[in-house]
């Protein structure tokens, strides 16, 4: 009988179980993709360098595969408390016809397991589709091709789906129990006819909570613009969060104040209604709005950043390197060998027989504060790099000429002369070499070893001296006249290499790999302290881009999800209460086309509130992360940030047409 | 049909063979059955009858919220049984005033917006709004609860907010539903004697449904209804309020059950 009537109810209520069916189909199809990248990434021809980055990629899925797990499991108590509270007069119905609270309560378990078990099928069935699909792009982002086309099921994922949604609705079944004992009949009866508290706080509170909201959020703005956003996030977030919440506390008494000054407009049409119901809404649930507009910043961040760090990463790979190994050897085993080719031959590394060119040059750091001597010339972000990386000082490096030519010689680049009160520079990105160029310009010297410079126009080089990536030097090399390096601090010597013509890459890289670990064994005692191939760097660099995309995509759509499942259900509980003022509109004579005008205005409204600040937010926050990227990589990567902002406006898009769209029709019905 | 109104006013509504029928295929329910009956400008007409005798169905086929089955009602010259839905908003927001037993005032509004909410509907200018307000809120004596908001006003302010609220567009009818059934009887009497005043001064025509028999006195007309047909009809004349009490009871008595319970 319970079961029956369970059935019969689901099938009843098939419109309102909807939303509820779709997040929870939605969730477990999400769920299941990402934890089945495991089973995905076994098919694929990846190498031991790519291999090792997508574990790197898995590991930090499952960290966050938890963190989803909890806000699904939030997103789905509630879009459940909104089914409750539509059904609240049928169940006072049961109640009164002698119905006992265990059987009704059996009855709502009854009728969420049956929900969940479906969704939780049509999910998993869904998300194995879905995971298809992921295993090509995957396959993509990791520049492999699939071994074969094997249909992929990953059960350790499809078991994690299972106990994982499962204790959720465990927990929405025990919620429900409990609180149908606990109601009261006549609450149950009369749940529609209860109205929401209205009356707000005065006037001039709210326009101050606004304001001092503001005050905060301009404040963190400032920080971050400020080019302080890491050494201060606590402080960002000190500033910011409150601000946000205090932003949105008065929000509802501030848009009362600014839509009524203009009384013309106000008295005109539906919009005093509109504005009424705005601001009583916002101020009934101004606390869940600051936190969806939070989880909207994050997600802009998240999508946005990721993209840009994702393409950042993609592009600092695709740099422009012109040799395929590099030693940083230690300076006194150079000395003892007398050169560094000769240590590594020392050590047994046949240098020819891997090798077709190699060139040495000694780095030392200068003298010259960059911070200091540059400051004029460098944009904040570029300041605030270096003040941030190496205390107060950040000294230039400083190579010898005749050494760094060798090195200039290999990558087939021009030489540079230095006349004897002449440096040249090696700087990594056109920005910097423009910014060294006005500096001379202008007419500055470089004041170093007690002398005066003057930086040699001609002398400037953009190219790329490190595999290992840009950030690791210095960012501006000065190329000084041989005889001046002596006074200062000796870093390392590096040797660069070509390899052999004639054989592929791949092999002679494998090969030259194994070697060094085989001796390494033997004689754990480098003549130098790192290594790096072109190949290996790009590898590892694919596998965190792909890492970085995948967590971003992910936690960013279930974030941007989350938050517009609540603001939907919001308005559709919003819609449901408010079918009787829409009742009464209608026998006042409202024509029903101005009537759907007010609902689109307020969900437009509604929707648009906590995009447009999380927006704003996010511009600062992307700002303030990509400048310091743009600043350790390369370029601009704007462009690849649009893409993922183009993300959120699709989803979000829909969920707001869906929202316009049953709104229209439960205010519809009778 | 009273001779005496005939003759000296135009007419205004205008009720012929109306019948609704409720149900279908050998379940029929005959709500209304054949009703005729005319109002006057500036009437103020009751309906009376007994739960279930179609009062309240015959409002609502007057206010087009509900079709009749057969028949016509026409609102100064208005054959509202002929509008087509795209016209009915319309007719109803220029010719017809509401009010129910319920107020249904929208809860998010001030009572100052819920009245002006009848106007910027029709498009009234706020300069309009402001003066209109400002006459009909001293004649029903609401200025001290014009900046409340429902849910801070009592049950007889709400309705005499909704009472504003319906003679403001200046309509042709004023329908109301059972106004005083949720007022106590000090709140009912301040709210009656709006009406007569809102029918005396501004000339409002009203026709109001109602169970109680102390309400019913300050008619100038009552129409009694039983099973959907019209049962008789009082006609206040030159009688007291009183009297016409009386005269009322003595009629309900008559009808007996359901109405003698209400008074």
């Amino acid at each position: 009988m319970l079961c029956k009537l369970a059935f019969r109810n689901v099938r009843k209520s098939v419109g309102d179980y909807a939303v509820y069916f779709i997040t929870l189909m939605f969730a477990v199809m999400f769920f299941y993709a990402f934890n089945s990248l495991d089973a995905q990434q076994a098919i694929m021809d990846l190498n031991e360098n790519k291999a090792t980055s997508a574990q790197m990629m898995l590991e930090s899925i499952k960290v966050f595969s938890t963190f989803v797990a909890v806000a699904l499991a939030i997103l789905i108590l509630y879009a459940n408390n909104f089914l409750i509270k539509r059904r609240n007069k049928e169940l006072g119905i049961y109640l009164t016809l002698g119905m006992g609270k265990g059987r009704v309560a059996g009855i709502l378990m009854m009728e969420t397991l049956l929900v969940g078990i479906i969704a939780l099928a049509a999910g998993l069935f869904l998300g194995i589709l879905f995971s298809q699909g992921m295993s090509l792009i995957t396959a993509k982002m990791f520049e492999v091709q699939l071994k074969e086309y094997v249909f992929v099921f990953s059960s350790k994922a499809a078991i994690q789906s299972i106990i994982y949604f499962g204790v959720m609705f465990l927990c929405v079944m025990l919620f429900n129990a409990v609180r149908v004992s606990k109601q009261k009949i006549i609450k149950l009866l009369h749940s529609d006819v209860e109205n929401e508290k209205v009356i707000g706080k005065k006037t001039w509170v709210s326009i101050l909570m606004t304001v001092a909201g503001i005050v905060l959020i301009i404040v963190a703005y400032y920080l971050i613009i400020k080019g302080m956003m890491i050494m201060y996030l606590p402080l960002v977030m000190l500033f910011g969060i409150p601000g946000t919440f205090l932003l949105f506390a008065g929000l509802s008494g501030f848009v009362y104040k600014i839509a009524s000054r203009n009384k013309k407009k106000y008295y005109k049409g539906l919009n005093l209604f509109v504005t009424r119901q705005l601001t009583s809404k916002i101020n009934s649930t101004h606390t869940s709005m600051a936190l969806i507009c939070l989880m909207l910043f994050v997600t802009m961040v998240t999508l946005g950043a990721s993209s840009g760090v994702s393409a950042a990463v993609n592009k600092e790979a695709g740099r422009d390197i012109r040799f395929d190994a590099e030693y940083y050897m230690r300076p006194a085993e150079v000395e003892n060998a007398g050169g560094g080719v000769a240590a590594l031959e020392d050590y047994g590394i046949p240098v020819d027989k891997f090798f077709k060119e190699t060139a040495e040059y000694a780095r030392y750091d200068s003298d010259v504060d960059m911070l200091a001597d540059f400051a004029e010339y460098l944009d904040v972000a570029q300041a605030n790099e270096m003040a941030g990386n190496m205390d107060v000082h950040s000294f230039a490096g400083a190579v010898p000429v005749s050494q760094f030519n060798s090195f200039l010689r290999l990558i087939g680049e021009p030489e540079v002369t230095v006349g004897e009160n002449e440096v040249g520079a090696v700087v990594y990105n056109e920005k910097l070499a423009e910014n060294l160029e006005n500096f001379s310009n202008d007419g500055n010297k470089i004041h170093s070893n007690g002398k005066e410079y003057t930086l040699s126009p001609d002398g400037i080089r953009i190219v790329n001296t490190r595999i290992m990536g840009a950030a690791s030097n210095a960012m501006m090399i000065f190329i000084y006249p041989d005889a001046d390096v002596a006074g200062f601090e000796l870093r390392d010597v590096m040797v660069d290499g070509i390899y052999i013509d004639g054989v592929p890459k791949e092999e002679t890289d494998q090969s030259l790999q194994a070697l060094q670990s085989q001796l390494r064994e033997e004689n754990p005692e480098r003549p130098f302290s790192g290594f790096t191939t072109a190949l290996t760097s790009q590898d590892s660099s694919i596998g965190l881009r792909v890492t970085i995309s995948f967590v971003g995509i992910y936690l960013g759509i279930t974030f941007l999800v989350t938050a517009a499942v609540i603001l939907a259900l919001q308005q559709l509980s919003a819609a449901n209460d408010n079918k009787k003022r829409y009742a009464t509109l209608r026998k006042l004579g409202t024509e029903e086309k101005m009537i759907n005008r007010s609902l689109l205005k307020q969900i437009v409204i509604y929707f648009l509130i906590p995009l447009a600040i999380a927006a704003v937010h996010a511009i600062f926050g992307i700002q303030g992360l990509m400048s310091m990227i743009n600043m350790a990589w390369y370029e601009n990567v704007y462009q690849d940030v649009f893409w993922g902002l183009a993300i959120i406006a699709v989803i979000y898009g829909i969920y707001f047409l869906a929202t316009y769209f049953s709104s229209k029709k439960i205010i519809r019905e009778k | 049909m009273s001779i005496y109104w005939e003759v000296k006013m135009e007419t205004l509504l205008k009720v012929r063979n109306v019948e609704k029928i409720y149900g279908g295929k050998g379940n029929l329910t005959k709500a209304l059955d054949d009703v005729n009956f005319d109002v006057n400008k500036g009437e103020f007409l009751g309906i009376m009858g007994p739960s279930g005798s179609g009062k309240t169905t015959l409002l609502n086929c007057i206010s087009t919220i509900d079709t009749v089955t057969s028949g016509h009602i026409t609102v100064n010259n208005t054959d509202v049984t002929m509008l087509k839905a795209g016209r009915l908003a319309e007719f109803r927001r220029r010719q017809l005033g509401f009010i129910f037993q319920d107020f249904n005032l929208l809860d998010t509004l001030s009572g100052y917006e819920n009245i002006a909410l009848a106007l910027t509907i029709c498009g009234v200018g706020y300069g309009q709004i402001k003066e209109r307000i400002k006459s009909i809120a001293k004649a029903l004596e609401i200025n001290d609860v014009l900046y409340k908001y429902p849910c801070e006003m009592s049950g007889g302010q709400k309705q005499r907010i909704a009472a504003a609220r319906a003679i403001i567009t200046n309509p042709s009818l004023i329908l109301a539903d059972e106004p005083t059934g949720a007022l106590d009887s000090k709140s009912s009497r301040m709210l009656l004697e709006n009406f007569t005043e809102m029918n005396k001064k501004f000339g409002a025509t009203l026709l109001m449904v109602t169970h109680d028999a102390f309400a019913a006195s300050y008619c100038s007309r009552i129409l009694f209804l039983r099973d959907g047909k019209i049962f008789t009809e009082l006609v206040r004349g030159v009688d007291s309020r009183k009297d016409f009490f009386s005269k009322i009871i003595e009629v309900v008595s008559l009808l007996g059950g359901d109405v003698a319970d209400a008074v």
